[in-house]
């Protein structure tokens, strides 16, 4: 199989996941967008992996890591997502902007 | 052995009894014994030091420690005759800060932290003056400056908060830009040495191409701003005047000593007498003189005044080192011990007309002559020294640096620098004038004219009949003042009677760092 | 002896410090101290001076130097003739003046910073008379100065006497740079600071004009100033405000006449730069004349006094610029005595009377006998009238510049001729004046003649400790001609050409002739002012000064405060705000929208690799 053709998926993988990250409105498919990418970022590691012939398989054995951390992240994801819900009925990652730097900043004593 | 001793031990006293001070800081008076005891103990011990200090920065008598091996930044430290008068200056000046502490409370209460507080900037300014490495050197500076951002953003002027944190920002803001520029500047010089050490690179350091004077630039411009040179000194009429008093008498008598001895010490072996740079700077200190004499004529607040001279007295111990001679750097090492001692004075004495009057305006302040005689005389002395009398210690220094800039090195202008000397002098005579317009007017009294509109005459503080003027006397000076004061005063006169205790080593050190100027 | 020498500094001020110790303390002690420190440095200054007086070899002494690559600063002592009748004089008049101030300043609050700071002034102008080294002399020069100015105004509550000593000093201060620089050219030129070393060099030759005119003329400019010659001229006469006796010491028989001795110290160095003696016999001439004029028409008496100084001093620098150096020092000498005499007399009258003004005179000779017998001896001399001291020096004054105007070299003809004329008119008007002052002072009706019988306020004669420095200042004013007639003994053997009979001898017809006149007019006026009191059209040095100097500092002065406020303040202040806005545009960025940020990343990821792809 050429290199390629994984690759190419893969691309096409974190080309969908950015655009869902990017424009989605609703966390839970935002969050998705960035399965997405992990996703296609493991596909990467084992595509090369497989065509370097690496003798210490380091591609196989990083995605087994980003598997791990993208499981722990939508597992936090996810949680953050329902306390959101629970606080603000709705999970509109449009209006949610608190963080913003909205008011007069308190002025440092000058 | 011993010199590691000695040279560690004046850096970790003060430090150590810092940490007793805070230590003991719910016990009010045993703190404050411990931090004046602290400070006598330095006194002491940075007496001993340099009296047992023999052959200058040889090897056998400096601490010479890796620190960073991998950055060539060493622990190096020595005393010779450049930073000997100024070890000594510093601790004299901290000890008698201290004593002055005891009685006096600073109004913000909270004597401990600024005795803690006094005795870490005291360390922070022996260890810049004992510093061989240029990166130590900035490390001590900062150890230095930052503490005196608490010292005058907390108890500062107590009538005008805003004024007093914006005066501190304002230092601090200044202070530390400019010894990044100077840190910049050290590490452009190291590109070409390899090490940080001074002694070495002052030894066989080759000042010439674009980098070295990109280097020597950016040292320079560090130090001017500590220094103050015009027209970066703009930090320092605020911090010194909404400073409290033993932190104005700390900021003018040493901090400034900073400055001028990076300027010795950093900034000559880094620099040839053949750029441009040198004329600049040495101009930039004579604008500095007269343009501080001018704004000092038209001070109406007594400590703003105070600080303004110094920017004058300052641009002479520029003066000095930018002619690149040994007379020059003995007049500059010189006008810096006496400036500690004279302003320092000046500055305790404005603090103790604050105390008692509650203003240092200019305008308010009549008769003191009749009120407050001694004390009034004290200031009567500290002007005439700081006003560059003969006989005191104020005169030889700025005598001298106008004769080396009379004759400078072979590679600098001589001409240029012959005016310079002229217009220098002439800033001695602004200075006379205006520190006898303060004695007329504050001392011997007059008739009180409104300034900026404000009728002075019905607010004149403490009521006084013009003539009973005797009739009406606050305390004059206490037993606690006069111990605080008399050393002060005792050297300005010894000093200024016998100029070759101190040109005398400053010289020979010169010849010895310089290796023949 | 060289530790005699040092001794007869040190004594003043160790005096002045024990003074200032004692303080209010105990006032017998303050006064012995005074007084004691007083004859103690007067015997010390006799066994300095007498063995050096007349042909004896000087004595010169380093006790330190600084060791540095220029030429070294030495603690250096040299005395010769003409340091050891200086040291007499200043020491007798401060030692009188110690003693006459027992009486003078009895009862007043401050006579221990009084007492200390005339020590101190006695310690300074010793330093300058023995002085060898250049740095040394330099900061006698400037101590005195600033004795003076604290001196001048001991009564501060007084207005003038705080304008008085402010101007005094700022104007010598000024001056004094001059002093500053000529030492430091001639440490440059010469390589050394010492006196006698670099005179000894000038004497040698092989210095042309060229090398010299510069420090001689800077020279010029400091004596010109402490010594209150025209254009320099005013400070003196408003710096009477001070204590009498302050007067007799600083104001006319020592510091004003250090300009005079330094001249004379340098002497070499101002005859090999003609320049500095045609300024100097310039200015002489000048001087001379207009402050006789001013002497003439003040109605008040220590300003009558003052203004004969500074044409006193005029003429002594007239004989210095035309070459009769022993002519100058002489009439220093002698003006020293009598003028102190003058000034303690005066004192005494005041003392008295309570006023200056000299309208508020007369008629004393009654009630003050014994001040009316000095102060004639004093004005006597003052007008060079026969047998006293003023008209032997004079006389050799007059002399040299006749001498100088017939086939002189050292100065222009024309200059000789214009001193000649100015000493001789000069001479009249001084006798003039004093016989004006002495009129109206000592004869005449009572100012209060014409008051009911209660209010003639009581004039009783001054205390002993006052009248017996007039009698001692008496001696030398009546006797020191002697001097004149044989100077060797004083000054060493040389040539001397001091005694002209024939312009004596007119000098004397013209004295009498002018006293006849006086005397007409004063009879005329019916004993009161012999002419109307007018304020002269003065030259408006002072005015010059003002506008010319003062305002435009002030002005700078303000320009600078607002400078650094408006200006340099400025920039700080525009770091600051300048921080401030561009943290306020980036801020609007900050709009919480987290996939407005992602978006900024990723577009920037994009725009990162085609700029990598590109380059690469």
């Amino acid at each position: 199989m050429p290199l390629w053709w994984p690759l190419l998926l893969s691309s096409l993988l974190f080309a969908i996941g950015v655009y869902g990250v990017l424009v989605r409105r609703n966390a839970v498919l935002v969050l998705m967008g960035v399965e997405l990418m992990l996703n296609a970022v493991n596909l990467n590691l084992v595509a090369f992996d497989a065509y370097f012939r690496d003798v210490l398989h380091g591609g196989q054995t990083f995605a087994l890591f980003v598997i791990v951390i993208a499981a722990a992240e939508i597992g936090l994801g996810l949680a953050i997502v329902l306390l959101v819900f629970r606080t603000h009925g709705q999970i509109d990652v449009d209006t949610m902007r608190e963080l913003a730097d909205r008011e007069e900043p308190a002025v440092a004593e000058r | 052995m011993r010199t590691a001793v000695a040279l560690n031990g004046l850096l970790a006293v003060p430090a150590l009894f810092a940490l007793l001070t805070g230590l003991l800081s719910r016990r009010e008076r045993a703190a404050v014994a411990a931090a004046v005891t602290g400070s006598l103990v330095t006194l002491a011990w940075s007496v001993w030091t340099v009296s047992s200090y023999d052959g200058g920065l040889t090897p056998g008598s400096t601490v010479d420690v890796d620190w960073v091996a991998s950055m060539g930044i060493g622990w190096r430290l020595g005393v010779d005759g450049i930073s000997a008068p100024l070890v000594l200056m510093t601790t004299l000046i901290f000890a008698c800060c201290l004593v002055a502490l005891v009685r006096h409370d600073p109004p913000g209460g909270g004597r401990v932290g600024l005795a803690v507080l006094l005795l870490v900037i005291e360390s922070g300014v022996l260890g810049s003056f004992l510093a061989l490495d240029m990166v130590l050197f900035f490390v001590f500076f900062e150890v230095a400056l930052i503490p005196m951002w608490f010292v005058i953003h907390t108890w500062g002027d107590e009538h005008d908060e805003p004024g007093r944190h914006r005066a501190a920002v304002r230092f601090l803001v200044f202070t530390v830009t400019g010894s990044a520029l100077m840190l910049v500047g050290f590490l452009v010089a190291r590109t070409r040495t390899g090490t940080f050490d001074i002694v070495g690179t002052a030894a066989s350091y080759d000042a010439s191409g674009p980098l070295a004077l990109t280097a020597s630039l950016l040292v320079a411009l560090g130090l001017a701003v500590k220094t103050p040179l015009w027209p970066l000194h703009i930090w320092l009429p605020d911090a010194h005047s909404k400073a409290p008093t033993v932190g104005s008498v700390v900021l003018a008598a040493v901090l400034l000593k900073l400055g001028t001895y990076g300027f010795v010490r950093f900034w000559m072996p880094l620099t040839s007498p053949e750029w441009l740079l040198v004329p600049v700077v040495a101009a930039l200190a004579v604008v500095g003189i007269v343009y501080a004499a001018l704004a000092c004529l038209a001070q109406t607040d007594l400590k703003r005044l105070i600080a303004y001279s110094s920017v004058g007295h300052m641009g002479f111990v520029v003066l000095g080192a930018a002619t690149f001679t040994v007379d020059g750097v003995q007049a500059a090492v010189y006008a810096s011990v006496a400036h500690g001692l004279i302003t320092g004075l000046l500055f305790f004495v404005a603090g103790a007309i604050k105390d008692r009057y509650g203003t240092t305006d200019l305008a308010r302040l009549r008769v003191l002559y009749g009120r407050v005689p001694r004390l009034a005389g004290v200031f009567a002395f500290a002007a005439m020294a700081s006003l560059g009398l003969p006989g005191l210690a104020g005169f030889w220094g700025e005598m001298l640096a106008i004769r080396s800039a009379v004759d400078p090195a072979a590679a600098l202008p001589g001409t240029t620098y012959a005016w310079l000397a002229f217009v220098a002098a002439l800033g001695i005579i602004l200075t006379s004038a205006y520190f006898l317009a303060v004695i007329r007017g504050m001392l011997q009294g007059g008739p009180v004219r409104p300034v900026h509109g404000v009728d002075a005459t019905v607010e004149l503080v403490a009521p006084a009949v013009a003539d009973d003027v005797s009739a009406v006397r606050t305390p004059d000076l206490h037993a606690l003042e006069w111990v605080a004061w008399s050393p002060l005063l005792a050297l300005t006169l010894v000093l200024g009677v016998a100029p070759g205790l101190l040109l005398t080593p400053v010289g020979d050190a010169v010849a010895a760092f310089f290796g023949g100027l | 002896m060289i530790w005699v020498v040092l001794l007869v500094v040190l004594v003043p001020f160790t005096s002045a410090g024990l003074s200032l110790l004692v303080g209010h303390g105990g006032e017998v002690a303050e006064r012995g101290i005074a007084v004691g420190a007083g004859a103690l440095g007067l015997a010390l200054a006799g066994v300095v001076a007498f063995p050096h007086l007349g042909d004896a070899t000087p004595l010169a002494h380093v006790f330190a130097a600084t060791t540095a690559a220029g030429p070294p600063i030495e603690l250096a002592f040299y005395v010769d003739p003409l340091s050891a009748v200086l040291l007499l004089l200043a020491h007798t008049v401060a030692f009188l003046v110690q003693v006459y101030s027992l009486g003078y300043m009895h009862g007043d609050p401050r006579y221990p910073s009084y007492a200390a700071l005339v020590s101190l002034f006695t310690g300074a102008m010793t330093l300058v008379v023995v002085a060898d080294d250049l740095w040394v002399l330099l900061v006698g020069w400037e101590l005195m100065g600033a004795c003076s100015y604290f001196l001048i105004s001991h009564h501060w509550e007084l207005p003038e006497a705080r304008a008085g000593a402010v101007k005094a000093f700022l104007m010598t201060r000024t001056a004094d740079l001059g002093l500053l620089f000529a030492i430091l050219v001639l440490g440059l030129r010469f390589d050394s600071y010492r006196i006698s070393t670099v005179m000894a060099a000038i004497a040698d030759g092989g210095f042309g004009r060229d090398d010299l005119w510069l420090p001689a003329v800077l020279l010029t400019a400091a004596v010109v100033g402490k010594s209150a010659q025209f254009p320099l001229h005013t400070w003196l006469p408003d710096a009477m405000p001070g204590p009498t006796p302050i007067s007799a010491l600083i104001h006319a028989a020592t510091m004003v006449a250090a300009g005079v001795f330094l001249v004379a110290r340098t002497y070499p160095l101002f005859l090999s730069a003609p320049a500095a003696l045609n300024l100097l016999a310039l200015v002489a001439a000048v001087t001379m004349l207009l402050a006789a004029f001013y002497a003439l028409f003040t109605s008040d008496l220590k300003r009558v006094l003052a203004w004969s100084t500074v044409s006193q001093l005029a003429y002594m620098f007239g004989a210095l610029a035309v070459g009769a150096w022993s002519a100058g020092v002489l009439h220093l000498l002698a003006h020293g005595a009598f003028k102190a005499l003058l000034f303690l007399a005066a004192g005494a009258v005041v003392h008295a009377v309570g006023s200056t003004s000299m309208t508020a005179m007369g008629g004393l000779r009654d009630k003050l006998p014994d001040t009316f017998l000095t102060m004639s001896i004093g004005f006597g001399a003052l007008a060079g009238v026969v047998p006293l001291v003023g008209f032997f020096t004079k006389d050799a004054v007059i002399g040299a510049t006749w001498d100088a105007a017939l086939h002189g070299r050292l100065v222009w003809p024309w200059l000789a001729w214009l001193l000649f004329a100015s000493a001789v008119v000069t001479a009249v008007l001084t006798v003039a004046y004093s016989l004006r002052a002495w009129l109206m002072v000592f004869l005449g009706s009572p100012a209060g003649a014409d008051l009911a019988e209660g209010e003639v306020p009581e004039i009783a004669e001054a205390p002993p400790s006052m009248k017996v420095p007039l009698y001692l200042l008496a001696l030398p004013t009546a006797l020191g001609g002697l001097v004149v007639v044989y100077p060797e003994a004083v000054l060493g053997s040389g040539e001397y050409h001091l005694l002209h009979p024939e312009l004596g001898l007119v000098m004397t017809v013209l004295v009498a002739l002018t006293a006849a006149v006086v005397v007409r007019a004063w009879r005329r006026s019916g004993g009161r002012d012999p002419w109307r009191p007018r304020v002269l059209p003065q030259p408006q040095v002072d005015r010059v000064y003002d506008i010319g100097l003062v305002r435009p500092v002030m002005r700078l002065a303000r320009l600078a405060r607002a400078g650094d406020r408006d200006v340099i303040d400025a920039y700080a202040d525009g770091a600051a705000a300048g921080a401030w806005g561009l943290g306020r545009v980036l801020r609007l960025a900050q709009n919480g929208n987290v996939q407005g940020y992602l978006m900024v990343v990723v577009v920037g990821a994009c725009a990162l690799a085609v700029v990598a792809g590109v380059v690469a």
